[in-house]
């Protein structure tokens, strides 16, 4: 009854997320916290490896949480209600794409939604920024750790764009940084 | 038929198990993986595809893996190659879930996951200034840019509402536009 009434949960909470992971980030806190399924202080560290586990964070947040709530079955029902409105709504679209691209008025609106997307993500990097770079809530520049993050933040936005490198690579750079100076 | 549908799950698995903050950060892998490696699909309908994710409900890597594996392999092409994307989220989740409060005592970790979180803005960032000056084509775009930032940032705008507000603006933009081509070619019939 519970992975029933789990996989609705997340069905729906997939069904409203657009904009991609981040942006489901309010539904699940409504659904996880009002719900009393899992904790304030829980949910921000499932978060917080979210962001860092390989995978897309709304994935692992869904993966998380219903494991929380009823174990390996709740991690699968969970992912599996959190995909399936997407799935379902990504082939309808593949199946009619190549018909419907070839209007003016779908270019044109796929014209607009790539700016505004490109926005979207210009924001999601200010909060990424502000969670990793930042983590407090000014800048301050007498903080040795402060400087050594702005520094390894600068240094591989260079070296990404002199060497064209593997993302993995800069991840590796970041956790071996953070173990040795952070 | 059956190497290509392997191949997707292969290859979908591979970029999600690379790829740490969520579907923006998975850009870089997708273009390295689909267009360098495969060729499968080309960088503007990689665009396309990012731009089709956003305005749909769902994860987005979860929206292009549907897109590009129903145009390679159909309904089973999709299908192989979210099981691929998913893969990764669940088996490492869980089992970082079984462990987490041991896991989140080792000092090592904390700081190894601060580390990664500044490696993953700073990826975003190059992603991001890539996909603008792609995106601004002409006036048009640059303001609905602008909009958008604002929207969201100052005025606190739902996404949701942000993205419909796009596809509004995109069709009275492209009726507009319209219209300005058929004035221009009846002054030019008349020269």
């Amino acid at each position: 009854m519970i992975l029933i009434n789990l996989f609705f949960v997340f069905f729906k909470i997939g069904l409203f997320t657009i904009g991609g992971g981040l942006a489901a980030l309010p539904l699940l806190q409504e659904a996880m916290i009002q719900t009393g399924w899992v904790t304030e202080s829980e949910f921000f560290s499932m978060f917080a490896i979210s962001q860092s586990t390989p995978g897309p964070i709304g994935l692992n947040m869904a993966t998380y949480c219903g494991y929380k709530i009823a174990g390996l079955g709740g991690a699968v029902v969970a992912t599996t209600g959190m995909i399936t409105p997407c799935f379902i709504i990504a082939l309808i679209i593949s199946k009619f794409m190549l018909h419907i691209e070839k209007f003016k008025v779908v270019q044109d609106t796929l014209l607009t939604l790539r700016a505004a997307v490109s926005a979207l993500i210009v924001t999601v990097v200010f909060a990424v920024f502000n969670n990793s770079v930042l983590t407090g809530a000014h800048i301050d520049f007498t903080s040795g750790t402060q400087i050594l993050k702005f520094a390894l933040f600068l240094g591989l936005i260079g070296m990404n764009i002199k060497y064209r490198l593997h993302p993995v690579v800069f991840l590796v750079i970041g956790a071996v940084f953070g173990i040795v100076f952070l | 038929m059956i190497k290509t549908i392997f191949q997707l799950f292969y290859v979908f698995f591979k970029i999600s198990i690379c790829t740490t903050g969520g579907g923006y950060a998975m850009l870089p892998m997708f273009r390295r993986e689909l267009i360098e490696k495969h060729d499968w699909v080309t960088d503007d309908e990689i665009l396309n595809y990012y731009a089709i994710a956003q305005s749909i409900p769902g994860i987005i890597a979860v929206n292009v893996a549907t897109f590009v594996g129903h145009k390679k392999a159909g309904f089973i092409g999709a299908f192989a190659a979210v099981v691929g994307i998913v893969m990764p989220s669940l088996v490492i989740i869980i089992i970082i879930a079984i462990f987490f409060n041991k896991f989140n005592e080792i000092l090592y970790v904390q700081k190894a996951l601060l580390g990664i979180r500044i490696a993953v803005a700073s990826l975003l960032s190059v992603i991001a200034y890539g996909l603008m000056m792609k995106s601004l084509k002409n006036i048009f775009t640059v303001c609905v840019f602008v909009a958008v930032i604002i929207a969201i940032v100052v005025l606190k705008v739902s996404p949701i509402y942000v993205v419909l507000l796009s596809i509004l603006a995109g069709v009275l933009y492209s009726f507009a536009d319209k219209q300005n081509t058929k004035k221009q070619e009846e002054n030019d019939d008349i020269n």
